[in-house]
């Protein structure tokens, strides 16, 4: 346990913070979780306790006293009340995470660390959002998914943050059995974060630019990573709409024209084609091209 | 077109030559190899024995049946004389690549296609050194091809669509996966992708916005890759990642293409990676590969 750190909060009942909060839990911290939706608190629940269950199958554990430690809350003055450290994973857009934060600065006591899970988004776009005093203790605290595969977590300071802050998440981080890659200084995309942009970003350029059939870009991407599926099938599996939001926050953020999203990946979110939680993105989902053997067959395949 | 091809002639046979040139054999296919060096020709004889061995763990077959099927020749021209299929893996170099092609193209029968393995210049780049520019492409292949059994594929500005398919079907009769630029671009299709990745880690290292450790244990647990991106260009070699980027450069001038200059100072001292025993990396014992690189308790 990292001194100092006892009681994490986690604002946002969602897919990753249902995982954060399970993965805190069973590392034996006292865990509060509060979504502003009731519906998405339920939902979340249900998720972390799955997790939960995942993590203490495969590593053993106490699962009643884990989940006695996982609380929900619909009020967040009560979730907050003991934290030490908050984690922020609410949906990706800068104006919903500034208000979160001026609501947690609110009502968190002075001492807590304030982190945000974004993919993209720098802390210091949200630090104008709570007091002078609190601007030293916020941070980016970005994990991936999912955490028992990917147990990595990038940590990067705002304009304003203390070194024995960043210090005190990079304990923490290794104290939940991940890896703390720390971004020296700012940068879009953290440390690893931005590599695979890139190789996003580039894929998404030639495929816009007619250059390649997306599927010959993920056969490739298959072969050379080992990896289970290419840059679109995880486009798809991570949300064509996450994936044009993180796309247009680095546009924003760089103003070159080369981190221009395509219209087409524009376009698909306008139809709905989200990928796997809509069913078609650039693949047919529950069953996926690319997951059948022919797929990788050089006889059968194109 | 593919049944139309039975003699492959593959000029250099280093590291990529000599795993192309097995790759043919074991499927089938007769190989005359060739290098300028005599002693990278003879060493050849034991990598592409190696490599056909280990081809027939995998699968049914006799790797001596294949090993027969490959001829070794200090000549060009008679590595090439009764070619169906030329393909090139010497330096990455235009000038060495355009020369290599003109001899190609003097002794090797008309019908013959030319390939070239580069990982970054464009055909394009060398057509002009050839009569035959109806017939030549770039035929990337990746390593190790036993795990990376794709190729891309790339015309040139006179490539007919007849050669494009001809090299398309013998790349699946290899059992090889064809990825095919539809345009001509730097990097073809995935090499570009990896280029990317190399290039936004070489930006971090150069502006020292992580340790270029944690970029690699970040990429490692993420992809599941034995190496990241510094590890990986460390067993490239420095000076071949160097060459790409500076091809990269020089194809659109943009100074965001050009390497860090603290990587051509790497190479001006010699540190190149796995092949000199230092780059990124101390290869007398490289931190990644040791057990404990990605525990979160021994960082």
């Amino acid at each position: 346990m990292t001194e100092g750190i006892k009681t994490v909060a986690i604002v946002g009942a969602g897919f990753m913070g249902s995982q954060i909060a399970s993965r805190a839990a069973v590392y034996g911290y006292d865990v509060t979780v509060y979504d502003v939706s009731t519906d998405q608190l339920k939902k979340g629940e249900e998720m972390t306790r799955f997790f939960t269950e995942g993590h203490i199958d495969a590593n053993g554990g106490d699962l009643k006293e884990v989940l006695k430690s996982t609380k929900f809350f619909d009020d967040l003055g009560k979730a907050l009340e003991d934290a030490d450290l908050v984690i922020e994973a609410v949906s990706e857009d800068v104006e919903v995470k500034k208000k979160v934060f001026a609501r947690i600065d609110e009502k968190a006591p002075p001492h807590t660390i304030i982190g945000t899970n974004s993919s993209s988004l720098p802390v210091s776009k949200m630090e104008d959002a709570v007091s002078t005093s609190r601007k030293e203790r916020v941070l980016n605290i970005h994990f991936a998914s999912p955490i028992p595969q990917r147990n990595y977590i990038e940590i990067m300071g705002g304009s304003k943050t203390t070194y024995d802050v960043i210090d005190m998440a990079v304990e923490w981080s290794k104290s939940i059995d991940c890896i703390p890659l720390v971004a020296t200084k700012e940068s879009m995309g953290f440390v690893v974060n931005r590599v695979w942009h890139s190789a996003r970003r580039d894929a998404l350029k030639m495929w816009e630019d007619g250059i390649a059939d997306y599927k010959d870009i993920d056969r490739g991407w298959i072969k050379l990573t080992g990896m289970q599926a290419g840059i679109f099938g995880a486009i798809d599996y991570i949300g064509v709409d996450v994936v044009y939001a993180i796309e247009k926050a680095y546009f924003e953020e760089k103003g070159e024209e080369r981190f221009r999203p395509p219209e087409g990946l524009k376009a698909m979110v306008d139809r709905g084609d989200l990928g796997m939680k809509t069913g078609k993105g650039f693949y047919d989902w529950p069953e996926p091209e690319f997951i059948k053997p022919d797929f990788l067959d050089p006889k059968k395949c194109g | 077109m593919a049944d139309k091809i039975k003699t492959v002639a593959m000029i250099g046979a280093g590291f990529m030559g000599s795993q192309i040139a097995s790759r043919a054999s074991v499927y089938g296919y007769n190989v005359r190899l060739f290098d300028i060096k005599k002693e990278v020709l003879e060493a050849a004889r034991g990598t592409t024995k190696y490599h056909n061995e280990a081809h027939f763990t995998q699968h049914e077959g006799d790797p001596t049946e294949a090993d027969k099927r490959i001829t070794f020749h200090e000549k060009l021209d008679d590595a090439v004389k009764d070619a169906d299929l030329v393909i090139e893996a010497v330096a990455e170099n235009v000038e060495v690549k355009k020369e290599v092609f003109s001899e190609m193209d003097e002794k090797a029968p008309p019908h013959a296609v030319f390939g070239t393995n580069s990982s970054s210049l464009p055909v394009s780049k060398i057509e002009d050194a050839v009569e035959r520019r109806d017939k030549v492409a770039n035929i990337h292949f990746a390593s190790p091809i036993p795990e990376r059994y794709y190729v891309e594929i790339m015309r040139g500005t006179e490539t007919t669509d007849a050669t494009i398919s001809a090299v398309e079907e013998w790349v699946r009769s290899i059992g090889c996966l064809p990825l095919t630029a539809k345009n001509e671009c730097m990097g073809f299709v995935i090499n570009r992708v990896w280029r990317a990745i190399k290039k936004e880690a070489l930006k971090i290292w150069a502006e020292d916005d992580a340790d270029i450790k944690d970029v690699d244990r970040g990429w490692m647990i993420f992809s599941g890759m034995a190496a990241g991106p510094f590890g990986a260009m460390d067993f490239v070699g420095l000076d071949v990642v160097y060459d790409i980027e500076m091809a990269y450069y020089n194809d659109t001038k943009n100074p965001k293409d050009k390497p860090p200059v603290a990587l051509k100072e790497m190479v001006d001292r010699g540190e190149l990676g796995m092949k000199s025993g230092k780059g990124f990396y101390d290869w007398s014992d490289p931190e990644f590969a040791r057990s404990g690189f990605l525990d979160p308790k021994k960082k």
